[in-house]
Parts: C-alpha cells; sequence; structure tokens
C-alpha cells in the first residue's frame, strides 16, 4: 500500500515538465561545479605549496644577517588549501590567505581574493554547497507545492480521502517522493567529491566529511520538505502555498542571512583595523592601562639584568642585552596583542551569536555554516589558523632574539647569524582538525538544524493529517 | 480611450487587494530598514575616517609645536628616535575613502577594503581589507537598498503580476473579458503599463524615504536622480515584461509562478554564478602569492646590489642631489640608510612592475570578459550601476587605490627630497607634508550601460509580448 | 444574425468541427446538443474567436469574426458555463467595466435598469461578486449582454448547475431576450430545457451537425428519442 502510494506520486512528478526541467538544470549545475572546485582547488594548492617553497628557500639562503633584520625581513605564511574546499569555499574569498610575520607586530591575513574578483562574485560562487543549500530547496519546493493542494483542487484529494488509505501513511508518502531526486542530485555531487578527493587526504576523514555532510543535507532537506508539505496541507490554495513557500525561502536563503549580518556588525560593531593597530601600537609604548611605559620597562629590565649578573657595565654582561630587550618587548608586546585580539575574538563571538539566534528564522543559517566548517572554511578554522601563525611568529622571533642574545655581545650589531640559524626556523604548518573534531565545534548550529527539522516535523505530523481531511478547497 | 478604463479598473482593483497593498507597505518598509541598517554601517566607516584624520592632525600639530619649540632652543632630543626631526615620527600618513552621500544606497566594495589606511613611505603603499572583521557577514552580504532593488524588487513585481493573464485564465475571467470588443493585446499592455508605473512609483516613494533615513538630499544630484529613477523604472519594467511574456502562453498562474520563479533564480543566483565560474576557467587570475614571491626576490636582489641600485637612483633623480646641506652632518649615517633604504624600494618597484601590470592587465581582461557575460543577466547590470550611483563600484575602489599608489610616491619623494638632501624635518615642513586628498569620483558608464541594456532587453522583450500575445488563449 | 459557413476546426489529426453550416436568425434560439467532444464549444469558441477557424467562416451580423473580431465582438455577448467576474468587484462595477470595455458609457440610473431587467436588485448589485451564488452572477453577465445592446448571445451549459428554480428564470430571461430580437445560440445537454425555450435544435456528432429539428414539432421524449438515436449512431 504504501510503496504503491510512494511510487504513484513519484511517477506524477516524472510527469511534471517542470520536475524534469528543475531536474536536468541542477545535474547540469552540479557536475560542473564540483568538476570546476576541483580545478580551483588543484591550482591553489600548487600556488600555495610553490609559494611557500620558495619562501621557505628566500628564508633559508638570505644569507648572513643579524638576527634582528631577518626577524624584520620576516616570513610569509600562506594558508594551507583544505581539500574539502571543493565542497564549500565559505569565508574564504573573504578572509585573507597571507600574512606577513615578523617581530614587534602581530598582523591579520591580508589579501583576500574577493578583492580582486568583479561584481559577478558577490552574486555567489557556483560551487557544490551553493547548487545544494540554495537551488535544491527552491527545486524541491517547486515540485512539491501542489502534492496536497493540487489534489484538493482537482478534486482528486476527496477520492482519496474516501478510500482506505491512512492519512499518515499517504503523508509520509508524499514526503519520501520527494527525495529520490534531491538524492540523486546529493549523491552524484557527493560521489564525485569522494573519487576526485579520493586519496588527497586520510580516507576516514574524507568520508566521515562525505557521511557529515549527508546528515545535514537530509536534516535540511527533511525540514524544506515537511514545510513544504505542511504549507501545502494547511493552505487553500497551490498559488497561496506557492508563494507562502517562496516567500519562505527567500527569506531564510537571502534575507535573514544578510540581515543577520548587517545586525551583527551594528550590534557588535568591529573596531577599524587602523584604530585598531593603533590603539595596540599606543599601549605597547605607553604600557597597558598607561601603567609601565617602554622606556621605563626598558631601564627596570637593564638595571634588572645588570644586578643579575653582578655587573656594572653592559659590555660586561655575558649576553647582549638588547637581543634580552627585544625579547622582553616581545612578551610584553604579546601581551597586549592576546588582550586586544581576545577582545575582537569576543567581538566575533557576539556577531557569530547572532547569526546563531538567527538561525530561528532561517534553516540555512547553521546548514551553511555546518558545510563550511566542514569543508575547513568557516571563520572558526580562520580564527585558528591565526593563531597558528602568530605562535609560529613568536617562536621563530624568540629563536633569533635567543640567539642574538647568547651568540653575540651588547652593542655589537654586526653580528650575523648565517643559514643554520635560519634552518632552525621550523616549517609552518597547519592542521585543519578531523571533519568530526571541527563539526563538534559547532554543536549549536547542528542542534539549531535539528530542531528546525523536529520543530517542522511534529507540526506536520500533527497538523497535515487534520488538513488532508478538508477536501475541498 | 480604452487606456482610461483599463487603468481606472486596475485602480480600483488594487485598492481592493489588501495583500498587495500589504506588499507595497512591506517594500517600503524593508527599503527603509536598509537605508537605516546601511545608512548606520556607512556613518562608522566615515566616522574611522574622520577621526584617523583629525587623529593625523592633532599628531602632526603637535610634532609641529614640538619643531618649534626645539628650533628655537626651548626643547631638546638626546637622539633622532622618538624627536620629530625624525622621519618616522611623519612616516604614516592616513587616506581615507571618499565617500559619496549617496553610499548609503549600497555597499558595493565596501566591505572589502578598509575606509581607512596608512601609507608609509617605506612599504609599499595598497588598500587593505577590513583584517579586524569577521568575514561571515561579508559571505552573506549586506542588506541595502541595493539588494531590496536588485533581489526583492523582482519578487515583488512577480508576487503581484505572476497571474496577469493566468490568474484571470485560471479565474475564468478571461473568456469574459476576450468576449469584449477589444484587442488582448492592447488590453495586457495597457495593464502592465498601469502595473508597471505604480509599481515604478512605489519604489521611487521607497527609495525617497531611504534617502530621508540617510538624511541625503537626491535633489541634490538631480542627474543621478533621473538615471536612478530611469534604472528602476527599467529594471522593474523588464520583470513586468517578462511577466506578461510568460503570461502570453496557455499557462495556468501557478505554472506562470513557477516559470518566474525558474528564471528570477536563473538571472539572479544561476548565471551571475556560472558566468564567473566561467570566467574564472578562461581567464584565471594568479593568486597575489606570486606577485609576493616576485616581490621578495626583487627586495632580495636590490638589497645585494645596494651601491649599483643608489647609482642608478642618483641618475635617476639628479635634483635630488643638487641640495644636499651638511647642517645635521651628525646624522649622515641615517641619512645613507634612508637613501640606501629609498633607493632599493624604488628599484623594487621597478622590478615588480611588469609583474603588477600583467597582474593588473589580468584582472582586468577577466573583468572584461566577465562585464560581457554580465550581459546575460540584467541584476548583474544594474548592481554594478547602482553601485557606481553609490560611489562605490570597483571603478570606486580600483580609483582609489590608484590615488593612494600616487599619493604614496608623492609621499615617499618628499622623504627622499629631505634623506637624499640630507636633512631632518623642520617646522617649515611641516606645511608641505602632502595630505591625502580626494573628491569622490564622478563617472556614470556603467550607469549608462545599463541604461542601454536594460531599455534594449526591454524593447525585445515588449516586442516578443506583442508577437506573441496577437493571439491570447482565453482558456 | 450568425451565421456559419463550412466551419471547420481541427486539433492537429482530431476534426473537432466539419465543414459546419448554420444560421441563426435575430428573435430565435437555437441549441446545439450533443455529447462531450461533439463540437459545442468549439463553435461557440470559433464565433468568439478565441480560435481560428481552419476552414469556412463564422459571421456575426454580416461580420466575419476571423477578419473583424472586434467589430463582430460588438454585437456579440457570451455566457459561459461558469460565469466568473472580478470578485473583489461590485456586481455594478463588474457591469461598469464590461460596458466600458466595449466602449460604452451608460449613466447610472440606466446600469440600474439593466440591474432590474435581468431581475438582481439593487442592494445585491452593490455588494462584491465574491457573494453572489452562480445564478446571480450569470444575471450580471445577461445584464452586460443587455448593456452591451448585443444583438448574439453565445451561450455555453448555461443551466448546468442550477437549481430547477433558478434554472426556470433564467429559462424565462432568455425568451425574453429572443422577444426583443436577439439571436441566441445556446450550447446545452438539458433536453428539457432545449425544448422549452428553444426555436430549434441541432444535435452534434463528432464536429458534425447530424440533425437539425423545429422544436415546436416535438415533444421532450421525442427529442430525447431522436438524441439517443444519433448518438447511438457513432
Amino acid at each position: 500500500m504504501f510503496w504503491n502510494l510512494f511510487l504513484k506520486e513519484c511517477r506524477l512528478q516524472w510527469r511534471e515538465k517542470r520536475f524534469v526541467w528543475s531536474l536536468v538544470v541542477l545535474l547540469l549545475l552540479a557536475v560542473p561545479a564540483v568538476a570546476v572546485g576541483f580545478a580551483h582547488y588543484r591550482s591553489d594548492l600548487s600556488e600555495v605549496e610553490a609559494g611557500a617553497v620558495a619562501e621557505r628557500e628566500r628564508w633559508v639562503q638570505q644569507g648572513p644577517k643579524n638576527p634582528h633584520s631577518a626577524a624584520h625581513y620576516g616570513i610569509f605564511v600562506f594558508r594551507p588549501v583544505s581539500p574539502l574546499r571543493v565542497w564549500d569555499q565559505g569565508i574564504t574569498p573573504f578572509a585573507g590567505g597571507v600574512v606577513f610575520t615578523e617581530a614587534h607586530i602581530k598582523t591579520d591575513a591580508s589579501y583576500e581574493t574577493a578583492q580582486d574578483q568583479s561584481t559577478l562574485s558577490r552574486f555567489g560562487s557556483l560551487t557544490p554547497a551553493f547548487v545544494l543549500l540554495y537551488l535544491v530547496p527552491l527545486f524541491l519546493m517547486i515540485n512539491g507545492f501542489a502534492l496536497i493542494s493540487g489534489e484538493r483542487e482537482q478534486g482528486t484529494l476527496r477520492l482519496l480521502s474516501a478510500s482506505a488509505a491512512d492519512p499518515r501513511r499517504l503523508l509520509a508518502a508524499k514526503w519520501l517522493s520527494l527525495f529520490p531526486i534531491v538524492l540523486l542530485v546529493g549523491g552524484v555531487m557527493l560521489g564525485l567529491g569522494l573519487v576526485l578527493l579520493w586519496g588527497r587526504l586520510p580516507a576516514a576523514n574524507l568520508l566521515t566529511a562525505s557521511a557529515l555532510c549527508a546528515l545535514v543535507l537530509l536534516l535540511y532537506y527533511g525540514t524544506i520538505a515537511n514545510m513544504t508539505l505542511l504549507c501545502s496541507a494547511v493552505l487553500r490554495s497551490s498559488h497561496q502555498v506557492l508563494v507562502c513557500l517562496l516567500l519562505f525561502w527567500m527569506t531564510s536563503s537571502l534575507v535573514v542571512p544578510k540581515l543577520a549580518a548587517s545586525a551583527a556588525e551594528s550590534w557588535f560593531p568591529t573596531p577599524d583595523r587602523e584604530a585598531f593597530h593603533g590603539a595596540m601600537k599606543q599601549e605597547k609604548k605607553s604600557g597597558m592601562d598607561g601603567h609601565d611605559p617602554a622606556d621605563q620597562r626598558v631601564a627596570r629590565i637593564r638595571t634588572e639584568t645588570l644586578a643579575k649578573y653582578g655587573v656594572e657595565k653592559e659590555e660586561d654582561l655575558p649576553i647582549n642585552i638588547d637581543g634580552l630587550l627585544m625579547q622582553e618587548d616581545e612578551n610584553y608586546g604579546n601581551k597586549v596583542f592576546d588582550r586586544y585580539y581576545e577582545e575582537l575574538a569576543a567581538v566575533h563571538a557576539q556577531q557569530e551569536r547572532v547569526f546563531q539566534w538567527s538561525s530561528l528564522l532561517s534553516p540555512l543559517l547553521p546548514a551553511r555554516v555546518l558545510s563550511m566548517t566542514l569543508a575547513g572554511a568557516d571563520s572558526g578554522t580562520q580564527h585558528r589558523f591565526n593563531e597558528a601563525v602568530e605562535v609560529f611568529r613568536r617562536d621563530y622571533v624568540e629563536l633569533l632574539n635567543t640567539d642574538m642574545m647568547h651568540e653575540s655581545r651588547s652593542g655589537d650589531w654586526r653580528y650575523q647569524a648565517d643559514e643554520g640559524l635560519w634552518s632552525r626556523v621550523p616549517v609552518f604548518t597547519f592542521d585543519f582538525g578531523s571533519p568530526l573534531s571541527r563539526f563538534a565545534t559547532q554543536s549549536a548550529a547542528l542542534g539549531m538544524l535539528l530542531l528546525w527539522f523536529l520543530i517542522t516535523g511534529v507540526l506536520t505530523a500533527w497538523l497535515a493529517p487534520k488538513f488532508l481531511q478538508k477536501v475541498t478547497p | 480611450m480604452m487606456w482610461r478604463v483599463i487603468w481606472a479598473h486596475e485602480s480600483r482593483l488594487l485598492r481592493r487587494d489588501r495583500i498587495s497593498l500589504a506588499a507595497a507597505l512591506g517594500f517600503v518598509m524593508i527599503m527603509i530598514a536598509a537605508a537605516w541598517v546601511n545608512g548606520d554601517k556607512l556613518n562608522r566607516w566615515e566616522q574611522a575616517g574622520a577621526t584617523a584624520v583629525a587623529e593625523q592632525e592633532a599628531r602632526f600639530s603637535a610634532q609641529h609645536a614640538d619643531l618649534v619649540a626645539m628650533e628655537a632652543g626651548e626643547k631638546h632630543y638626546d637622539s633622532l628616535f622618538g624627536s620629530p626631526q625624525s622621519y618616522f615620527s611623519w612616516a604614516g600618513a592616513v587616506t581615507v575613502f571618499p565617500f559619496d552621500s549617496w553610499a548609503m544606497l549600497s555597499t558595493g566594495s565596501g566591505d572589502l577594503f578598509a575606509p581607512v589606511s596608512q601609507v608609509k613611505f617605506y612599504t609599499k603603499a595598497r588598500v587593505p581589507g577590513h583584517d579586524t572583521a569577521n568575514p561571515m557577514p561579508r559571505l552573506f552580504g549586506a542588506f541595502d537598498p541595493a539588494f531590496v532593488l536588485l533581489y526583492l524588487l523582482p519578487l515583488f513585481v512577480i508576487a503581484l503580476n505572476y497571474g496577469i493573464v493566468g490568474d484571470e485564465r485560471e479565474c475564468g475571467i478571461l473568456p469574459m473579458v476576450l468576449a469584449q470588443p477589444v484587442s488582448p493585446r492592447q488590453l495586457f499592455l495597457l495593464k502592465i503599463v498601469w502595473r508597471w508605473g505604480v509599481t515604478s512609483l512605489v519604489v521611487l516613494f521607497a527609495l525617497c524615504a531611504a534617502f530621508a533615513v540617510g538624511g541625503v538630499n537626491p535633489l541634490a544630484k538631480p542627474l543621478a536622480l533621473a538615471q536612478l529613477a530611469g534604472l528602476v523604472w527599467l529594471y522593474c519594467g523588464f520583470w513586468f515584461l517578462l511577466c506578461l511574456l510568460v503570461n502570453t502562453g496557455r499557462r495556468g498562474a501557478h505554472q506562470c509562478a513557477v516559470a518566474l520563479t525558474g528564471l528570477w533564480a536563473m538571472l539572479l543566483l544561476v548565471v551571475p554564478a556560472g558566468a564567473h565560474l566561467i570566467g574564472g576557467l578562461l581567464y584565471p587570475i594568479p593568486s597575489r602569492i606570486e606577485a609576493i614571491a616576485a616581490q621578495r626576490l626583487a627586495a632580495a636582489d636590490a638589497a645585494k646590489q645596494g651601491g649599483e641600485i643608489l647609482a642608478k637612483f642618483y641618475q635617476d633623480h639628479p635634483e635630488l642631489s643638487a641640495n644636499r646641506g651638511d647642517t645635521y652632518a651628525q646624522y649622515k649615517a641615517t641619512f645613507q640608510w634612508y637613501q640606501r633604504t629609498l633607493a632599493v624600494f624604488e628599484a623594487v618597484e621597478a622590478i615588480t612592475a611588469p609583474m603588477e601590470q600583467d597582474f593588473e592587465a589580468r584582472v582586468e581582461a577577466r573583468l572584461r570578459f566577465e562585464q560581457g557575460l554580465a550581459l546575460l543577466s540584467p541584476a548583474v547590470s544594474v548592481r554594478e550601476a547602482l553601485d557606481e550611483l553609490a560611489g562605490v563600484s570597483r571603478v570606486h575602489y580600483r580609483a582609489y587605490q590608484q590615488e593612494v599608489q600616487d599619493y604614496a610616491a608623492r609621499f615617499r619623494m618628499f622623504f627622499a627630497e629631505k634623506a637624499f638632501g640630507e636633512s631632518v624635518i623642520e617646522s617649515a615642513d611641516v606645511a608641505r607634508l602632502p595630505r591625502f586628498d580626494m573628491a569622490p569620483l564622478q563617472s556614470n558608464a556603467s550607469v549608462l550601460r545599463a541604461l542601454a541594456w536594460l531599455a534594449l532587453v526591454n524593447l525585445l522583450l515588449l516586442a516578443a509580448c506583442a508577437v506573441l500575445g496577437r493571439e491570447i488563449p482565453a482558456r | 444574425m450568425l451565421q456559419a459557413i463550412g466551419l471547420t476546426k481541427d486539433y492537429g489529426d482530431l476534426r473537432a468541427l466539419d465543414t459546419l453550416d448554420l444560421t441563426v436568425e435575430a428573435g430565435e434560439i437555437f441549441c446545439l446538443l450533443g455529447a462531450n467532444g461533439a463540437g459545442k464549444t468549439t463553435t461557440l469558441n470559433l464565433f468568439l474567436n478565441f480560435i481560428q477557424p481552419c476552414a469556412g467562416e463564422a459571421r456575426v451580423d454580416g461580420i466575419e469574426v476571423a477578419k473583424q473580431p472586434t467589430d463582430a465582438k460588438k454585437a456579440l455577448a457570451y455566457l459561459p458555463e461558469q460565469v466568473m467576474l472580478y470578485p473583489k468587484l461590485t456586481g455594478f462595477e463588474n457591469l461598469t467595466y464590461f460596458l466600458e470595455l466595449s466602449g460604452l458609457r451608460l449613466p447610472e440610473s440606466e446600469r440600474n435598469a439593466l440591474f432590474d431587467q435581468v431581475g438582481l436588485d439593487q442592494a445585491a448589485s452593490r455588494r462584491r461578486l465574491e457573494t453572489y451564488s452562480k445564478g446571480m452572477r450569470q444575471k450580471v453577465a445577461l445584464a452586460i449582454a443587455l448593456g452591451k445592446k448585443a444583438k448574439a448571445l453565445l451561450l455555453d451549459e448555461p443551466t448546468s448547475g442550477l437549481d430547477p428554480r433558478a434554472s426556470k428564470t433564467f429559462s424565462d430571461l432568455m425568451t425574453n431576450l429572443r422577444d426583443q430580437g436577439m439571436a441566441l445560440l445556446m450550447a446545452t445537454h438539458d433536453l428539457f430545457r432545449a425544448r422549452e425555450m428553444s426555436d430549434r435544435i441541432g444535435v452534434m456528432r463528432s464536429g458534425k451537425l447530424v440533425g437539425c429539428y423545429q422544436t415546436a414539432d416535438l415533444t421532450t421524449a421525442e427529442l430525447e428519442s431522436l438524441y439517443l438515436q444519433h448518438m447511438s449512431e457513432a
């Protein structure tokens, strides 16, 4: 019985012109989206790898130099490319991918690729996530809006109701009939992605990411299917159902995310970059909260160091006090940076909470956040990358200052280190973490998506059968 | 006077249609909200610029007072370190993007480039992004009047007109209407023209409300206002004519709604994203990594050639060696360091210039190609035009970038003159220190292109409607 | 008044109307009977220029519909099976609009008189159409026909769905119009009403007019018998 109902629904959908058209369009978009995403991944990867190798080579072969000069010569760090970015570019085009690291200064990632793109880029990129999160739900709605209201208008609902069919089974069959095509499109994309990325990251990670992605999509599509069926059952005419669903899609996919973005920036504004860096520089100079200004710190360290080594003149110290002073300055600066960046991270966290709460109005938001997170293209991963770069910067600057401190004497600015020291600076590496660990950081988004699925599911299961009895428009 | 009959009838129907009236009111409210939200952001950016300039001028003024005091012998520094005579005390000068008052219309590229940046004479000038900002909001884009016009206006038009013929056909009114002695083509064209006009008025009213919320008097720029009105009218018309065209067949209202939704998704989501994808494939732009690598290599080479580079610099700038003084002979070593640094900087610029030009040329080629593809969707042309009217388009930011580069060159030359003249900064120099000053760029190429393109597309649609609308099936 | 001369309409391979020759004079009611798909509605659609003939001519008051549709429609009124008008407008406003579409601007008193003629009271004519029954909507359509001073009226299954009383009222209205000199062509399945109000009855089968009878010569039973006979020949 159930099987027959399900097959009948599928058959009816297949006979609709709009169904075939939209399926063709989706498949035509799905395959290039994956293929081109993969091509971009490969070219980005080779650029980043070549850039990192060349940078390392330049660093190691920079020739004899004072370590502090080398610390200002600095090292460019390039953000690695996650293979899963084929799936979803996320924030990548809008977040800097290059960081110049040097002594005294914590710089942010810069050179956002979006800066070099045309207006077209602001309309979105044709990635698998774009197809699956934006277009497929639209497809679901367009094909499912008349599932019940259409039958009511044609009068067939009257016949169905008069038959012995259990309304819940009927609903379940209609609900499930929305999925074969979605599974086909999603399956094609996931399958193609798996084939292309096989061997580019550990199989367990790839399979986990695919499974989690499928879970997110099923929850999201389940929510959309619930909404579609609910509207189709409750509203009077197919017109109303269609308008209502399109309104929901538009609000959920376009308006709420943009409103959330604007509200987040308006309620919790991030400081202007010049003001932010200016304040850090000033605080480093005048001391945190105005205490312990730089010149006093320097004087105190000088006095303490002379006392520690029991000498009266800096020339008699067994170390180069300039190296020590610079490292102490780094340590102090790091405290200032930490404080400011913690405050900045708190602002970002508040902004992201706006997105989380906005998820109550849009199931797309949590789905998109989870998709980006799985792809390693979310703001959390970017934040971890920035932190990793900063740890790398601090470590190598300390290595250079320590070398200067122990290998030269105070006032000896002519001291030069060589390749031996440069080679001791480790190569920067960044671990994206496993998809599961990244996914775990977005439990709130998963909770929201689950909430959407459950609430719309319960409403559909509760209300739709009642309205199914209403056989006239 | 058939137009009077039909327009009076449409007007009566509209007055009775609470949903349409609510939708119009909703549209106006959304537009006002968008203007308010975007205006708030614009205010923050403008405030950041004003603060940065004020702080710079306060710093310069304090340093100038110090210099005067030093020259009068009232103040003394033991070394150049920390002294206002040092170049470093004047090294950073702010550049501020000149926002037009109409910027409340669109965020444009404003969220990609920091409104304030600093130029230093010893580093390469570039306009950075919003490094401190969370990239998430930029991913989803801004909620601004341009978004409302671009995405929501077509939906508003579609929602109210998807069944302009189909609805009457489905309701069964059409046979009664077509049984009357009136040409169906004339009837529906008059209907669409009335609705188009009313919708355009609603949108213009919404825009005026948006301007009022943003505290802008649109009449101050009558030409731009006329262009905006024309753009809105034509863009509205495009969607109206599309509604009419879809309705000319034998489709019912909900088939038309599905078709129009599909077209909306195609023109606003799929075509731009697809065109971007094709542009990326055919005109790949290397990331900045290659450019950075080249610059690093050039800098390393230049540093190794120190002496030769300096000699070449003198060759290129003979005027700089003419004014050398010996008042500050005690800082000779410092001056020489600056001379070398500046010479190396210029040499690196010269070496990397071809690569930069190549990079820019590739970006330009891609932009041109994508601009061509953008014609596939009027939405892209309209977005470009709106960004241009708001003064925040790519063109505006590219001009700003260029202006910053030029300013950086002037700024650097000021210090080069001092370094090669072997002089520290003196109080008289402060007035000569170049300040960044750029007026909002006046450009309307994209607007005119969009107007022409939309007019052409609308004419084609009108012709198609006229041909296909000769026979409107009653059932 | 209404004239079909060799009127033919094909839908692909299907001949929906086969060389129909028919004349309906002024002051005459002609009923077309026939099974579903016999060509009755196609005939009406051709007179209304909703579709184009493949051959032959449809003429209204001597005007060829396919060549001068607007002129032909000036002399024509139409009453579909389901009269649907603008539900958000009142009956009075609907009447005004449809008359204006025909280029007629009548004073309010004349428009009120039209409603009186078709038996719709003033108060009802000021209510929105969404509150009307099918019979009331038909009366508005008839008021439009009267207001246009149409010379011919085409009716498509007008009595289906009407209760017997409304049906009788409708029948009286039709005969009244006929008496005023209007030509009426009506497609129907209702043999009883057809015999009661028409002057002549045509039976259609597979796009052809297979029989034409003077109503006065027939009882309802005879008409039914003739009709069934024609149908069984298929």
